[in-house]
């Protein structure tokens, strides 16, 4: 192995996906890293090309397999679904991504494909991570529509409805009784929703 | 001397009616309710919507207690009482609809005596007019 290979080789193991890169004109398998090998049941292992040809590009869909054609010859990026078998007999589903390199030298002319699984704690972490996000924000949101928004509404109503006990108790007793409750229920709302801005700023 | 709860209810009487206000607060049925509530108990009110208004009439308005909303249109509350300088009021209550420990520090850090944090009861601000009245009567005598 050639000190350019060998640097080529430790490009794909640090992607941390399987991976492997192939010719652009007869999709031989140029390399590979160790998590594509341990992906897929591989029946020679020497033939790179069976493996690649064999072992992925059949399960492609067919208008994805134009495209991919497409990109192998054109050098250009392609984003593609393809499914295979794993070592154990599961069904994996990938989403293949291959873009050419550039450059003259022989690794520079090759299409190099990464795996992306489709069902991996991977993708199920990135996913947590948006929703964990999307409920910060949702959070934030409510938290600022309560601020700048229903409170102060509700203040103004507060000190309103108190204005309204004061005018109406020199009209009727008894009014000013319902007016002087219905301020008090108001301002039980108020102290209600000021414990609810606090305990979201805690949580913020 | 010994005084009466008749005495004691003119006193405080007197004292709120002496007590002058300034309220900047820019939310139109908030600064009008608080307005005419206020003004229902006695003092004497006068109010500003934004910053450059009450930077103006603050001065000439001589008021005994400023309350002032944090969020202003054209600045905060705190800005306000920095740039007032010498024509702060004796007492001042800062309102805002954040109130957490960072922001009411903020708030003594500026001068203010209190910080309310939106919605409140309005027995609590009249409570706090209370103190204000009763510091401003400590003073007088």
């Amino acid at each position: 192995m050639t000190a350019l290979r060998e640097e080529v080789c430790t490009l794909l193991q640090e992607f941390g996906l399987p991976a492997v890169r192939v010719k652009p004109a007869s999709a031989e398998v140029i390399e590979f890293n160790g998590l594509f090998s341990s992906l897929i049941n591989v029946a020679a292992p020497l033939d790179y090309r069976l493996w690649f040809v064999e072992g992925v590009l059949p399960h492609i869909a067919r208008a994805d397999r134009v495209r991919w054609e497409t990109a192998l010859t054109d050098r250009t990026p392609v984003q593609v679904q393809v499914a295979f078998k794993s070592v154990d007999g599961r069904v994996l589903d990938f989403e293949m991504r291959s873009s050419a390199s550039v450059g003259q030298k022989k690794f520079g002319q090759s299409l190099l494909c990464v795996f992306i699984p489709h069902t991996n704690p991977f993708f199920e972490r990135i996913y947590a991570a948006h929703l964990s996000e999307g409920r910060e924000l949702e959070r934030c949101r409510i938290r600022n529509e309560l601020h700048k928004g229903v409170s102060q509404q509700l203040l103004g109503a507060a000190f309103g409805c108190r204005l309204l006990a004061g005018k109406v108790v020199k009209l009727s007793e008894a009014l000013g009784k319902e007016a002087s409750d219905l301020a008090e229920l108001l301002n039980e709302a108020v102290l209600e929703l000021q414990n609810l801005v606090q305990s979201s700023e805690n949580q913020g | 001397m010994c005084r009466g709860p008749w005495e004691t209810l003119l006193k405080n009487n007197f004292s709120m009616r002496s007590l002058r206000v300034f309220l900047v607060e820019n939310h139109e049925d908030t600064v009008r309710y608080m307005q005419l509530y206020l003004e229902q108990l006695s003092y004497e009110v006068t109010v500003a919507a934004d910053m450059a208004s009450a930077l103006r009439e603050i001065p000439e308005s001589r008021c005994d207690v400023l309350i002032s909303d944090i969020g202003l249109p054209d600045g905060d509350g705190w800005q306000l009482m920095e740039k007032l300088g010498d024509h702060r009021p004796q007492f001042a209550i800062a309102m805002s609809g954040y109130g957490t420990v960072n922001d009411q520090r903020r708030s003594r850090a500026a001068g203010y005596d209190h910080h309310l944090v939106k919605p409140f009861a309005p027995d609590a601000l009249v409570a706090l007019l209370r103190e204000a009245s009763n510091l401003k009567e400590e003073k007088q005598s």
